[in-house]
């Protein structure tokens, strides 16, 4: 008798294997969540850029944080309950920093992109913004976009950024471009008188613009795709994803995204920030 | 038993990729009723042993015959009536599809007779820029023609399937594409990544 019953029985599991096809692996299998339950024993360690003024910024001595993204990241770890550490990037860091697992979610002016989506995943988004430029107060040479990208003028971005990617395809003689690591060494030189212009995300312009009123964004220049802010986070994290969709919503649904707003970026016009708050967060990929 | 786990086998590959539920289902109840035979078995009192030897070598010989009687009808079932699915992807042409913006459409041709009741198309955008947010919240509207007669349009995202039946169409199936997307800096090529008529 029991001669017959092994292939019985491993018929029996085949088929009960073979109905279980339909069912999909756990999306953070091999990655712990941060944010599921149980929470409040590790530590999460969120990547911040320390050089953004009304987005985020480290002041030396006090070691204090502040800006939009901090303030976004205070509310979230309210909210879920959860102990977090900053880890200071530079712009080019900030996938490479989810890629490596030396953090487990970046909050950081971080443009969801397709082409990044590849490799990390992201949830938002929680900002909008075009890519803009920034003079010294008092030029009025450059009023268009024309006149960035074609009228002879040097022009500083910040390497690996989704403003190089868009002025990439004008560099040339009438485009000269100033590459550098960190938006900070572009003012630097804007100020010097080395380059004519910098290029980034037009929100970004307004925090250093408020910051330092030898700054001037030029409102009405705006051009390239929606940038459309996001909190990264490694790739196949779904779960977290999932979680992290449900609160930036609520972020936007309630009035504080424009409490958040209108305390950072008082320089932005009031007619204007309607097109920075998206309406809806992103499903989860 | 291996007869009858191989006939499964090749009656749960002939399924194909569309018929995952109908094997999943028909498994569970193969499955079940294995087991009931298999605990049936275990529990049989001794004196049956020799009643069982003498009906050892018929049974096996009916429980072939049937194996084969049943494979044969069922394959023949299969090929004329059912038939099983054909993969289509490389055989759909497209036009339009490169350099999408917001408002633009793609034209889907599949201009042979598809001989099977629906058609599993899966769409998919892809940005080719390095810039923009343009993949997840593009939406697209698939308004189906079979032999000219236009279907109700339905909604995809990028990846979807989209089950579209068929009505019997004899010549040919086409689709058109309408692309929206919330920024209108996008610009997105789309293609099929998969294409199955079944029944």
């Amino acid at each position: 008798m029991k001669r017959h019953l092994w292939p019985v029985a491993l018929v029996f599991c085949l088929l009960l294997a073979a109905c279980q096809g339909g069912v999909r692996p756990t999306p953070t299998a091999g990655a712990p969540s941060p944010f599921l339950p149980p929470k409040g024993k590790g530590i999460v360690h969120v990547g911040v850029v320390s050089d953004h003024p009304g987005w985020s910024t480290l002041e030396v001595g006090s070691e204090q944080r502040n800006g939009f993204d901090i303030a976004l990241i205070t509310w979230l770890k309210s909210g879920l309950k959860i102990h977090h550490e900053y880890t200071g990037l530079s712009l080019g860091e900030r996938e490479s920093a989810l890629v490596g697992k030396r953090v487990q979610m970046v909050v950081a002016t971080f443009s969801m992109t397709d082409l990044r989506k590849k490799r990390i995943d992201f949830a938002g988004p929680y900002m909008v913004t075009y890519q803009g430029a920034m003079v010294r107060a008092g030029d009025d040479r450059i009023k268009t976009e024309n006149d960035l990208v074609a009228g002879g003028r040097h022009v500083c971005v910040v390497e690996r950024t989704t403003s190089y990617d868009a002025l990439l395809p004008h560099r040339g003689p009438k485009l000269r471009l100033t590459v550098v690591s960190a938006q900070k060494q572009c003012v630097e030189r804007l100020l010097a008188g080395q380059v004519d212009a910098m290029s980034t995300d037009q929100l970004v312009l307004y925090g250093f613009a408020e910051a330092d009123k030898r700054l001037r964004v030029i409102p009405d220049l705006t051009f390239g795709f929606a940038e459309q802010y996001g909190i990264g986070l490694p790739d196949n994290d779904r779960a977290d994803c999932e979680i992290l969709r449900e609160k930036l919503q609520e972020f936007l649904d309630t009035s504080t995204w424009d409490l958040f707003f209108r305390q950072h970026f008082r320089n932005v016009p009031p007619d204007l920030i309607d097109k920075h708050k998206p309406r809806q967060v992103d499903p989860c990929d | 038993m291996w007869v009858a786990a191989g006939a499964l086998g090749v009656w749960a590959a002939a399924q194909g990729a569309k018929g995952a539920e109908n094997v999943e289902n028909a498994s569970l109840v193969v499955a079940l009723i294995t087991l009931g035979v298999t605990v049936a078995g275990m529990m049989r009192k001794p004196q049956d042993e020799r009643a069982a030897a003498e009906w050892r070598l018929p049974g096996m010989l009916i429980a072939a015959l049937g194996i084969v009687v049943a494979l044969a009808v069922g394959a023949t079932l299969w090929m004329l009536i059912h038939k099983p699915d054909r993969n289509i992807t490389d055989l759909v042409k497209l036009s339009g599809n490169t350099g999408m913006r917001f408002g633009g459409t793609a034209d889907l041709v599949y201009d042979q007779p598809p001989e099977r009741e629906n058609l599993a198309l899966t769409l998919t955008l892809e940005n080719p820029h390095p810039g923009g947010n343009c993949v997840t919240p593009a939406r697209m509207t698939v308004t189906p023609k079979v032999d000219g007669r236009e279907l109700k349009a339905r909604e995809a995202v990028s990846g979807q399937e989209l089950p579209l039946q068929l009505y019997g169409a004899e010549r040919r199936v086409e689709a058109q594409v309408l692309l929206t997307v919330p920024d209108p800096a996008c610009v997105l090529d789309l293609r099929v990544s998969e294409a199955v008529l079944h029944n």
